[in-house]
């Protein structure tokens, strides 16, 4: 075969590749943001201790992928005070096969110092959570960052 | 001068869908969900607007093609300049309109007290696409440096007017 009509060929190849490869990765993240993040597969939970005074955030979840691809879901809350500095921390990460499911669970601890009178609408700083999905061998992906609060109304 | 026809038909062609088509459309999306669509930092009539404007370069790219003969340097350097317009639109599309992100949109908006933050990685498929829009040049390369040497071989196989003439004079100014 001519050289020129091989490379032809094997171009048109690596671009039909790339785009089916395009198309399947974006429908898998459009796909698990619509069914595996669905509301009855996550399980959220804000409870406090009041021998300790600490409040604990607990999210549970066992999200489906219905994707033609596996996913790794990546969660992540934070509590941050007013100039953005880490009080507490947690993440944890799921691999999910395409039309399979997993479980994780993260938890949270939130120190009562920085929860003054125990009541966390009061408290100064911000909540943050992030959400992440990636797909093929997580080369691309999606990630929300939701970060609420601010400074307690007087 | 010969035109091709195709190129006109293609340069149509993309003309009413990349331009024609997506004007016309925001023409019929009430102007609402165009500002709901703003304030969640996604400008739906500018990305619009830019689509057209890469169909309108386009299809004149397309045209252009259709006046210059596959041997002629004019032709390989159209090709090299619709295919790295090409990879513009490939970035365009990855970006959400915005080229420079290069597939990676970041997409941010704030409202009471709350930020949100979305973030789509697509720069795996930017950075194949740089490889086949690359391969595609190369491509392009060797098919005007073989369509230069058939030619040449065609115009030495013929037999020159000049050889024929046996008083060594030529036949062009002869009738």
């Amino acid at each position: 075969m001519n050289k020129i009509k091989a490379l032809r060929l094997g171009i048109i190849g690596f671009e039909v590749l790339t785009i089916a490869l395009c198309l399947l990765s974006v429908y898998t993240l459009f796909n698990a943001l619509s069914t595996a993040i669905s509301g009855g597969t996550m399980n959220l939970n804000l409870t406090r201790d009041e021998s300790t005074g600490e409040w604990r955030f607990i999210l549970n979840g066992s999200p489906r992928n219905t994707g033609f691809l596996g996913i790794t879901l990546f969660f992540e809350v934070a509590v941050l005070d007013l100039d953005g500095l880490d009080i507490a921390r947690n993440s944890t990460s799921v691999f999910i096969p395409a039309g399979g499911t997993n479980e994780f669970s993260l938890s949270l601890t939130i120190p009562p110092d920085v929860v003054p009178g125990g009541n966390l609408e009061e408290a100064e700083g911000y909540f943050e959570l992030r959400f992440a999905v990636r797909t093929l061998a997580d080369l691309v992906g999606f990630t929300n960052t939701l970060r609420i609060g601010g400074e307690a109304s007087p | 001068m010969k035109v091709n026809k195709r190129s006109i038909v293609f340069g149509v062609l993309t003309l009413v869908i990349f331009t024609v088509l997506p004007l016309y459309a925001q023409s019929m999306i009430p102007q609402e969900y165009l500002r709901g669509f703003s304030s969640q930092g996604f400008d739906l009539a500018d990305l619009v607007n830019k689509v057209a404007f890469i169909g309108l370069v386009m299809s004149v790219l397309i045209l252009l093609k259709g006046f210059f003969e596959k041997t002629s340097a004019t032709f390989l350097a159209l090709s090299i300049v619709s295919t790295v317009f090409w990879l513009l639109i490939v970035f365009f599309a990855l970006g959400m309109g915005k080229m420079e992100n290069l597939g990676l949109t970041v997409l941010s908006s704030e409202a009471g007290g709350v930020s949100n933050t979305v973030i789509f990685d697509l720069r795996l498929f930017a950075y194949l696409a740089t490889i086949i829009v690359g391969l595609k040049i190369f491509h392009s390369i060797l098919k005007f440096r073989e369509a230069r040497l058939k030619r040449a071989a065609v115009q030495t196989s013929q037999p020159s007017p000049t050889a024929e003439s046996p008083e060594g004079t030529t036949r062009s100014g002869a009738n």
